[in-house]
């Protein structure tokens, strides 16, 4: 467009208000786009796409040594030491020297964990709360079981006597408040039935008769005593058996006979049938103590 | 909502109700469920040894062997002894082992399972024959014992022996002898016999 | 009334420390009904809601009339009075006795000595005994054995004896009760046992005057 030389553009009142714009001009499409249709674009355009960013680009610029450059201390940095404000003592070496002395050190930082943490943290907790329960188990064991284990070890001590009243063979053995003594242990040959008829047993028994002297004062528990055989075998024998009920053998207890002297020892006969053995000696007991007997052996 | 606070506090005590009583009724169930399954008689039952007749019981106090059966319907020792059933004899041989001993139980299982307890009518039953007697260790005697019994249970008997120390016969030996199966022919052919037997004494056996 | 269950679980969680109970709450009714039904499952193990079968009357019986049960069955023959003579012999002589006969069948499994719990007499004075009026003298009338094993499946005429003073009156007539017992498990040892010797029949006895017979 050529502007009229006359009128400079950017006159006031130009171009005047109300005209309308002069016909045919501007020409249609102008000042439309640049550049105007029909014509090619200037040479340039249109600008490239953007390009996409590459990695690595742009490259970091390596870090250089000294860079960056340290600082270099300022003289009158770091600033004097401050006056003590009056009326504050200033203590020897304070506060360069730490701790102050007279003071206990601190205890050194003991530092970062760098052990790793214990595994069973959980279970090594329960039992440090509950261990006192395993050493009371002993008592509790002791106080559940204890009685019972003593009632039946007291049952099993009654089931026979066990304590040994003994002496040397054919000797006076005290028993019980008195005294007994093995006269003789031998087999009995002959017994008669009371009408004085001869017994007759089997040869696979054997009849044993022990005379036993016996001192026993009327007061003592021996009066209520009762006699068994012992053979080697260890098998026990009763006296009096059932099987000689009918021979007149007497019954061997220790109480006075009513035909012996009124004091001092008396004899007794006490009669047994056993198996073909070999009687080894003669043990008294009496019913009100079960835990002893006499043990009687014959003299040589 | 004071309807919807009381019925939260009836819940709860209700809970709590019904979790009294379920635990009570736990305790019970527990204490039944062990009374009935605590069967003391069973715990402390006899030991038993069984053989059949004419073998050797080993218990562990006496060893006995059934010799013979037979059977009566009056028995006389003192005075005669009638039954309604039949008396059954068995002749025994034993011996004790370690120790004097008696046997002090003898008696009869049927097949129903009754027990009849060896008659204490006669004399010797109490004193004077195997029952009361005592026998000696390694020394057999022989000796019979009699029952009364109903014609019935005779035909298949069992018979049962143990020491009967203080009157108790648990967790010791009980010897069970199955004697022979008699015919009920011969059962009453014994109920029958008007004569009257005697037991034999007891002897030392050979 | 469940209309409080909803907002009240919803206020309950609102409360905090509360998981919500359920949808649809514990009402009065729902919490009644739970109780009643646990308290009658509960009662099963006590033995259910049956009565006590011990609670029956005794029956009352004629003479010659069986009375069927555990451990005996009995039926009461006749009733004597009877002078102190062999065999019987009372603590104090010249006593009078009051004998009841009766037909006795052991119906349990086993042989039994323990007749002197059988039977009891009423309606006579004086009577000799110990503190549980027990007979004095049980006795097998065939050969009078004292107090022996009855066998099971046997019946055996017993003759059970009550020692009577003399300055007491001649009776004419007795009740007499039979006993029964029951087979059960004994609480205090746990083993089965014969126990609970209870009446279960009465039977009138005339007294047959058989003195200086």
């Amino acid at each position: 467009m050529n502007p009229d030389p006359r009128y400079p553009a950017g006159q006031p009142g130009y171009p005047p208000a109300g005209y309308p714009p002069a016909a045919g001009y501007p020409p249609p499409g102008n000042p439309g786009g640049y550049p105007p249709p029909g014509y090619p674009p200037p040479p340039g355009y249109p600008a490239p796409a953007q390009y996409p960013a590459q990695p690595g680009y742009p490259p970091q610029y390596p870090p250089q040594p000294g860079y960056p450059a340290q600082y270099p201390p300022q003289p009158g940095y770091p600033p004097p030491q401050y006056p003590p404000a009056p009326g504050y003592q200033q203590l020897p070496g304070y506060p360069a020297a730490y701790p102050p002395p007279g003071y206990p050190a601190p205890a050194p930082y003991p530092g970062p964990n760098l052990a790793p943490p214990a595994p069973a943290k959980r279970a090594r907790g329960w039992w440090r709360r509950n261990w006192w329960a395993v050493p009371l188990l002993v008592p509790l064991l002791v106080a559940a079981m204890g009685h019972d284990l003593i009632l039946g070890w007291d049952q099993w001590h009654v089931g026979g006597p066990t304590e040994v009243a003994s002496g040397q063979d054919g000797q006076w053995v005290p028993f019980a408040g008195g005294r007994l003594r093995l006269l003789s242990l031998d087999e009995a040959s002959e017994l008669t039935d009371f009408s004085g008829n001869p017994l007759t047993f089997p040869s696979t028994v054997d009849i044993w008769q022990a005379s036993v002297d016996v001192d026993a004062p009327d007061d003592s528990d021996l009066t209520l005593c009762m006699f068994e055989l012992q053979d080697d075998a260890g098998a026990v024998y009763s006296a009096n058996p059932s099987e000689l009920g009918d021979a007149d053998i007497g019954y061997a207890s220790c109480s006075r006979p009513f035909d012996a002297p009124e004091a001092g020892s008396f004899t007794v006969v006490a009669t047994f049938m056993t198996s073909t053995t070999h009687a080894k000696g003669v043990r008294v007991s009496i019913a009100t103590d079960p835990d002893h007997y006499a043990w009687l052996t014959p003299p040589r | 909502m004071t309807g919807g606070r009381i019925s939260r506090a009836v819940g709860r005590i209700g809970l709590g109700l019904v979790a009294i009583v379920v635990l009570l009724g736990t305790i019970n169930v527990s204490i039944w469920l062990k009374t009935k399954a605590d069967d003391v008689d069973a715990e402390h039952r006899p030991f038993a040894v069984s053989v059949g007749m004419g073998q050797t019981a080993h218990a562990r106090t006496f060893v006995v062997t059934a010799v013979s059966v037979r059977g009566a319907a009056v028995i006389h020792d003192s005075a005669d002894h009638t039954t309604p059933g039949v008396w059954l004899i068995v002749k025994v041989r034993a011996e004790a082992v370690g120790e004097t001993m008696v046997i002090g139980y003898a008696a009869i299982r049927d097949a129903r399972g009754r027990l009849f307890r060896a008659s204490d009518r006669l004399d010797g039953q109490v004193a004077g024959t195997l029952l009361a007697s005592s026998l000696q260790p390694g020394v057999p005697d022989v000796g019979e014992i009699a029952f009364e019994l109903p014609r019935d249970a005779a035909a298949s008997a069992t018979l049962l022996l143990a020491p009967y120390t203080a009157f108790d016969l648990r967790m010791d030996s009980m010897v069970e002898i199955k004697l022979d199966a008699i015919s009920p022919a011969t059962v009453d052919e014994w109920a029958t016999d008007t004569e009257a037997t005697t037991l034999i004494p007891v002897t030392v056996a050979a | 009334m469940s209309g409080g269950g909803v907002a009240g679980d919803r206020a309950d969680a609102v409360e905090g420390g509360q998981s919500p109970r359920g949808r649809r709450g514990w009402s009065l009714q729902r919490v009644t009904l739970v109780v009643v039904a646990v308290a009658a499952l509960a009662i099963i193990p006590f033995g259910g809601w049956s009565s006590n079968a011990s609670s029956h009357q005794p029956v009352q019986l004629g003479l010659n009339e069986p009375n069927d049960g555990l451990p005996w069955k009995i039926t009461v023959t006749g009733g004597r009075l009877l002078d102190d003579q062999p065999p019987l012999v009372a603590s104090v002589s010249g006593d009078r006795w009051i004998v009841i006969l009766a037909t006795v069948e052991i119906t349990a499994d086993e042989s039994r000595n323990d007749l002197s719990d059988a039977l009891r007499v009423s309606g006579a004075e004086g009577l000799v005994t110990d503190f549980d009026d027990a007979p004095v003298m049980v006795a097998l009338v065939s050969d009078f054995s004292y107090g022996p094993y009855l066998q099971p499946g046997l019946a055996e005429q017993l003759a059970f004896g009550w020692q009577q003073d003399l300055g007491a009156p001649v009776p004419t007539q007795v009740q007499v009760t039979i006993f029964g017992k029951t087979l059960r498990r004994s609480s205090l040892t746990n083993s089965m046992e014969w126990l609970d010797n209870a009446p279960r029949a009465v039977v009138t006895v005339p007294i047959v005057d058989r003195r200086g017979a």
